[in-house]
């Protein structure tokens, strides 16, 4: 009686190591798979804001030289005035981007969803922030330094997801 | 009786065994299926990445682009090109056709007027009227030089330059 007892002890025992085994085997699956970085640095995202950076707005802060974004973006972080339409340089920057964004990626027939935003380097919320869409699968990205003075820097992160082929 | 019993432990443990070799081979096979799958997308964007490449060494080239300047065309050129279609043949570009299409500031009616026109979006650079094209397209800056209240400045919109491959024709 005590040796059947020893035995089905030991049954139990090698049963239980089994399914230690095939747990850990799966549990390192999963993490392997999980870890995996979800954000990829994108040549075409970098084509995309380089190209917004140098689009010339018909906002001038110091006349008559017409700022591009990128000079728009330096000057919303001075706060100061499009002298030639006497509007915030901010409130111009955010109302051309959330015009522009949805026109550029329309031409991307793949594009899912997209956001762009422009905040301080050393912490803090984004000054901007102009998104659409949900994203699912691998986001694509592209992130530049704005230099706005010597403690100043500003990052502009554009990052976008294409749909899913089934 | 004891030798049945034996037996019966053997055929048991056997069991057990083949049971867990064939997990493990499910497992290892579903593994080998998703790394298969991720291997092919890195395929697929290495593949992009490098037709992105030589779109950057086109935009480069000194008779299209601006000057050291990343992923610009210099607008003036590509009318002159698009007007005189004087370097349309296939020793001077290496590739199947040349497309640029002004995106922002977006037209009001959406369709495409070939360039040189008034309001024109689209200038069609080169075409060397292959068939079996692939075309990749990236954005651009598209600037030119104007004069507006006494001051030439660089005006820059945003493009989308196209550039069409010609694919490899499989051997009949």
């Amino acid at each position: 009686m005590k040796k059947l007892n020893k035995r089905a002890q030991s049954e139990i025992a090698g049963f239980v190591l089994i399914v230690a085994i095939v747990l850990i085997g799966l549990m390192v699956f999963l993490v392997l798979s999980l870890k995996k970085t979800n954000e990829i640095q994108n040549v075409e995202a970098e084509n995309m804001l380089s190209s917004i950076l140098k689009y010339t707005t018909e906002c001038s802060t110091q006349p008559p030289i017409m700022n591009n974004i990128e000079d728009l973006i330096i000057e919303c972080n001075k706060n100061s005035i499009c002298i030639n339409t006497n509007e915030g340089s901010c409130e111009y920057l955010q109302k051309i981007l959330n015009k522009m964004l949805p026109d550029l990626t329309r031409t991307d027939q793949m594009l899912s969803a997209y956001q762009l935003s422009i905040s301080p380097k050393i912490g803090g919320n984004p000054n901007i922030l102009i998104k659409s869409g949900n994203c699912t699968g691998t986001v694509y990205m592209t992130q530049k330094l704005v230099k706005a003075g010597v403690a100043e820097d500003i990052v502009l992160k554009l990052s976008f997801c294409y749909k899913t082929s089934s | 009786m004891v030798s049945n019993k034996a037996q019966f432990r053997i055929q048991q443990m056997a069991f057990m065994i083949v049971a867990v070799f064939f997990f493990f081979i499910l497992v290892g096979v579903a593994y080998i299926s998703y790394q298969y799958k991720t291997i092919q997308q890195s395929y697929q964007e290495l593949q992009k990445e490098e037709a992105m490449r030589s779109l950057q060494i086109l935009t480069n080239m000194p008779e299209i682009g601006c000057s050291q300047e990343y992923m610009c065309i210099d607008e003036d050129k590509i009318y002159a090109l698009a007007v005189k279609k004087g370097y349309g043949n296939a020793y001077f570009w290496p590739i199947a056709s040349i497309r640029v299409y002004k995106i922002y500031p977006a037209f009001e009616n959406q369709n495409i007027i070939d360039c040189p026109a008034p309001n024109c979006n689209y200038y069609n650079v080169y075409d060397s009227g292959q068939k079996n094209v692939q075309e990749y397209a990236t954005y651009v800056s598209l600037c030119k030089k104007v004069r507006e209240g006494g001051y030439t400045f660089e005006r820059c919109e945003i493009g989308k330059l196209s550039v069409g491959v010609k694919l490899n024709e499989k051997a009949e």
